[in-house]
C-alpha cells in the first residue's frame, strides 16, 4: 500500500509558547487506521492540524504525494478531512442538512447535487429526519455524526477525528466506533479513551513533549504506556 | 403560499415610508395606515397579544419626542407620534413572524445590503446560545465557589466570556478552513422570487400608495 501522509522532521511553535512539535517523523498508508496517543499538551493535535494545512510549521508534510503548501491547500484539504473536538464549533449553520452541503458547495458542486450528496450521506448516518433541524438543539451524539457527516460527505482520502468520544455516553462510543469500522478510507484518531482506540485502530503512535516516541501495534503501545 | 421574504421586506419599506410621511395632524390618514398591520394581524397566524405587547417597548423610547409635544401644551400631536411609532414597530414584528430571521437577513442581503454585516448577524444569532450558556456555566461555577451574586462576578465573567468568545470564533474558523472555506460563504438554497411575488408586490405598493395619497 502506498503511502499516504508522509511527514519529516516537522517542528512548530505558537508565538505565545516554547515548541510545541519537535521533529515529529509519521507515515500513514491508505486505509490504515492509527490511534494518536498521549497526554494533554504532548502536541498530538498541533501535529493534526498541520495535515490539511490549518498550521504551516518547519519541515515536509505530503499527502498523497502533494506536499502541504498554501498554494497546495485546496487539493489538500479536499484529500484530508478533519473533525475537531467540538462539534459547536464544526456545525456553524442554521441547519444540518445545510452545514453537510458547506465543504460541497465549497469545492464548487452545484447546489442541487450538494443537497442530494448531503441528504444521501445524512441518511447512510441515520440523521436524515434531522436535515432541517438546528444543529445546536441535536444531542452530543447526533451532533459528532453530524458534524461527520459534514466531512464524509467531501470524500476524503484520510479522516481525522480529534477526541471524537468527548461528551458521548457509553452507547454513543460504541455506536461511534462501529460506524468508523465500517468507513475504508485511512484514519487518524487523537483520544484519550483506550478502549476506543482499541477498537477502532490497528496501529498507535504515542506522543510526548513533541515528539513520537513509539509507535507499533495500538494493543501494544496502551500497554507499553500503561495508557488504560 | 409563502410570499419571498424580498417581498415581504419591500413591502415593509413600502409601508413605514407611506407611514413616515404623513404629516403630524393628518389624525384619519393615520388611523387608515394603522388598520393595515391590525387587519394583518389578525388575519395571520402570528401570536397577537405577544406582538401586541412586544410593540410597546417602543413607547419609552417614542415618548421622549412626544413629551416635547406634550410641553408645547399638543396632546394631540404627542398621541400621533406614539401611535405611529408603536404600529410602525408592530408592522415590523409581524413581518419577522412571517418569515424567519435567517431567511429575512438572507432577503436583505440579496436586496444589497452589505454581505459581511449579514454574515456577522446569521454568526451573533447562532452562537448567541452558546455564549449565554457558557456565561450561565461561568456564573454557576462562581456561585458554587460560595461567590455573591455581585456586580464584579458579572463584570469578571464578562472578561472570561470574551477570552472564551474568541477561542470559540478561532474554533469555528479552523473547522470551516478545515472544509474549503475560502472567505464567502456558499448558499444552499438560492432564493426563487416567483409570478406571485411580482404580482403581491405590485398590488402591496399599490394599495399603501392609494391609501396614503389618495384618500
Amino acid at each position: 500500500m502506498g503511502c499516504l501522509i508522509r511527514v519529516r522532521d516537522l517542528r512548530y511553535r505558537y508565538a505565545d509558547s516554547g515548541p510545541v512539535l519537535n521533529g515529529i517523523d509519521f507515515d500513514l498508508k491508505a486505509g490504515e487506521s492509527t490511534a494518536l496517543l498521549g497526554s494533554n499538551g504532548s502536541g498530538k493535535t498541533t501535529f493534526a492540524l498541520h495535515l490539511n494545512g490549518i498550521l504551516q510549521g518547519e519541515g515536509e508534510v505530503e499527502v498523497a504525494t502533494i506536499r502541504v503548501t498554501t498554494a497546495t491547500l485546496e487539493e489538500v484539504r479536499r484529500k484530508v478531512g478533519f473533525v475537531f473536538q467540538s462539534s459547536e464549533n464544526q456545525l456553524f449553520l442554521p441547519t444540518v442538512l445545510e452545514d453537510v452541503m458547506f465543504g460541497l458547495l465549497n469545492q464548487g458542486v452545484p447546489a442541487e447535487q450538494a443537497r442530494s450528496r448531503a441528504m444521501e450521506m445524512l441518511e447512510r448516518l441515520h440523521l436524515a429526519s434531522y436535515a432541517n433541524r438546528n444543529p445546536f438543539h441535536l444531542s452530543a451524539g447526533e451532533k459528532r455524526r453530524a458534524a461527520i457527516a459534514g466531512v464524509l460527505v467531501m470524500s476524503p482520502e484520510v479522516l481525522i477525528l480529534d477526541e471524537p468520544t468527548t461528551f458521548l455516553d457509553p452507547p454513543g462510543i460504541r455506536e461511534l466506533a462501529a460506524m468508523l469500522n465500517q468507513l475504508p478510507m485511512a484514519k487518524l484518531i487523537i483520544t484519550h479513551d483506550s478502549r476506543f482506540a482499541i477498537d477502532t485502530t490497528t496501529r498507535a503512535s504515542f506522543f510526548d513533549k513533541g515528539r513520537i516516541l513509539a509507535d507499533g501495534p495500538t494493543r501494544d503501545i496502551i500497554q507499553r504506556f500503561d495508557w488504560f | 403560499m409563502k410570499l419571498d421574504p424580498r417581498c415581504a421586506l419591500l413591502l415593509l419599506l413600502s409601508y413605514l415610508i407611506a407611514l413616515a410621511s404623513i404629516q403630524p395632524g393628518a389624525n384619519r390618514l393615520l388611523l387608515t395606515l394603522c388598520a393595515l398591520p391590525v387587519v394583518l394581524l389578525f388575519l395571520s397566524p402570528v401570536p397577537r397579544a405577544e406582538l401586541l405587547a412586544q410593540a410597546a417597548y417602543v413607547l419609552p423610547f417614542s415618548f421622549a419626542i412626544a413629551a416635547v409635544a406634550l410641553l408645547r401644551g399638543n396632546t394631540a400631536q404627542a398621541v400621533f407620534f406614539l401611535l405611529r411609532s408603536y404600529i410602525s414597530i408592530l408592522a415590523v414584528l409581524i413581518t419577522t413572524k412571517l418569515a424567519t430571521t435567517l431567511e429575512l437577513l438572507r432577503a436583505m442581503e440579496r436586496l444589497g445590503a452589505p454581505r459581511f454585516l449579514i454574515v456577522v448577524c446569521e454568526f451573533v444569532i447562532r452562537y448567541i446560545e452558546v455564549l449565554r450558556k457558557e456565561a450561565d456555566s461561568m456564573r454557576l461555577a462562581a456561585l458554587c465557589r460560595g461567590a455573591a451574586q455581585s456586580k464584579l462576578i458579572a463584570a469578571s465573567s464578562l472578561g472570561m466570556l470574551f477570552v472564551r468568545s474568541l477561542e470559540r470564533s478561532t474554533g469555528i474558523h479552523n473547522a470551516m478552513l478545515a472544509r474549503g472555506f475560502n472567505g464567502s460563504l456558499p448558499r444552499a438554497y438560492p432564493m426563487q422570487w416567483r409570478l406571485a411575488d411580482t404580482v403581491a408586490l405590485a398590488i402591496g405598493i399599490a394599495g399603501i400608495a392609494t391609501l396614503r395619497w389618495a384618500a
